[in-house]
């Protein structure tokens, strides 16, 4: 699925990222973890396409380049990210940035599973006519990202900071929603907190440090993290 | 070009566009209320004066949404509150593409007129490098017992927001299309 090879990135002549490779496959869920400053959002930004960055190396999606690809075609070719600190957008409504429907499709079909879905959420139903995130709490922000991505059917999906501003009633939600669609996408789900990566049983973990992978591991990689910090975990 | 006079006993609410008139003058009565919609149709430069005077208790509202595309659009509102506990709130936006805005706003009280409110914004989005705002928002309040506000705002489109769009799969043109809109849908959300 999602192949990334020798990925550099520069941001104002400075290397953040210096020569990263991962591939994802359907159903696998890979942990990116690392400390502050590491270079985690960096690297999911620049895989989203952001074109401020300098980045060198290829990314491919199902043997497709999508390196010369802006931010757009990116995101209709299968990708996704929810990001750490999702933008309050005055004037747009929660409803009418999410419902995004081609012309020809089930619109009926689709509203019924979008109301669903924010059930399941637990977005109430005035959500709909506010203002897009405006005045949205942290937690309230993350679950309109989610939302957002199951009314999409991306082929992989990065979560930039799943836990930022989420009470535990939440997380438990949205760990719970993942769960139960593991296996239709391939996940990257960066934190810098294993506890809430050890909740999702993630296949592969990844250390980032000084802008490279020092270390992968399984599940049990996240224990050593806790146990000895992340310097000592990589030695 | 015209001159159009309005007087307003009771309750007006009306769409006007500002490229038919050079100048539009309002006598908001005593305890009457109107609400003004300003736009500018065509692809004419345009020059227009409005002059709002309120009586005592009157109440007005004026917005204002432009979009200039290789023309320019100047708007100078003069608003005078001559009865006490007289109301009004200025909401003027434009935005340009290769285009011009110029905004002039006055918002006078006499010494002896109290207890009003008058709000005056302009806000000014540049799509290019090719396009000019000014703006002089201006009080001349001759008393304390009054609440004014004024202020102006210029900048382009939020970087960030157009980042986001486009990674839900709208274009770079369809991102910036939004973005307007919503800049023109905040003005009736905050006030109506």
């Amino acid at each position: 699925m999602l192949e990334l090879k020798n990925i550099k990135i520069k941001i104002q002549n400075k290397e953040v990222i210096k020569g990263l490779n991962l591939n994802i496959k359907q159903g696998e869920i890979h942990a990116l973890i690392g400390p502050n400053g590491s270079g985690k959002t960096t690297l999911a930004n620049a895989i989203i396409g952001k074109e401020t960055y300098e980045t060198s190396g290829s990314i491919k999606l199902n043997n497709n380049d999508l390196s010369l690809l802006n931010v757009t075609d990116r995101a209709k070719a299968g990708l996704f990210m929810t990001f750490q600190t999702p933008p309050s957008i005055p004037g747009i409504t929660n409803f009418n940035l999410v419902n995004n429907f081609p012309k020809s499709s089930d619109i009926l079909k689709l509203l019924s599973k979008y109301k669903k879905d924010m059930l399941k959420l637990q977005l109430g139903q005035c959500w709909n006519q506010r203002n897009f995130n405006e005045g949205a709490s942290g937690g309230e922000r993350k679950k309109n990202e989610l939302l957002q991505l199951l009314q999409s059917n991306p082929k992989i999906v990065i979560l930039d900071e799943l836990d930022t501003g989420l009470d535990v009633d939440a997380l438990k939600i949205i760990l719970k929603i993942i769960n139960e669609h593991k296996s239709k996408y391939g996940w990257l789900v960066i934190s810098h907190s294993s506890k809430v990566l050890k909740n999702l049983n993630p296949n592969y973990v990844h250390i980032l440090q000084n802008g490279k992978i020092n270390e992968t591991g399984g599940a049990d990689l996240l224990d050593r993290i806790e146990e000895k910090g992340f310097h000592n975990a990589t030695k | 070009m015209l001159q159009n006079n309005y007087v307003i006993d009771k309750k007006l609410e009306t769409k006007i566009n500002i490229a038919d008139f050079t100048t539009l003058n309002f006598k908001v009565k005593q305890n009457a209320v109107a609400c003004l919609f300003f736009e500018c149709k065509g692809q004419q430069n345009s020059d227009t004066q409005i002059n709002i005077e309120l009586d005592e208790s009157a109440s007005c509202e004026l917005y204002g949404f432009f979009k200039n595309k290789n023309k320019k659009t100047s708007l100078i509102t003069n608003v005078i509150h001559r009865g006490d506990k007289s109301k009004c709130n200025q909401d003027f936006r434009f935005v340009n593409k290769k285009g011009t805005s110029s905004f002039e706003g006055k918002i006078t009280i006499p010494k002896n007129v109290i207890k009003c409110e008058s709000h005056m914004m302009n806000r000014n989005i540049l799509l290019d490098n090719e396009s000019d705002a000014f703006s002089k928002p201006e009080l001349d309040i001759n008393n304390d017992d009054v609440i004014c506000t004024h202020g102006c705002t210029i900048g382009s489109l939020d970087d960030e927001h157009l980042f986001y769009l486009q990674s839900r799969g709208y274009t770079y043109e369809e991102a910036v299309e939004m973005l307007i809109e919503a800049f023109a849908h905040i003005r009736t959300q905050e006030h109506i």
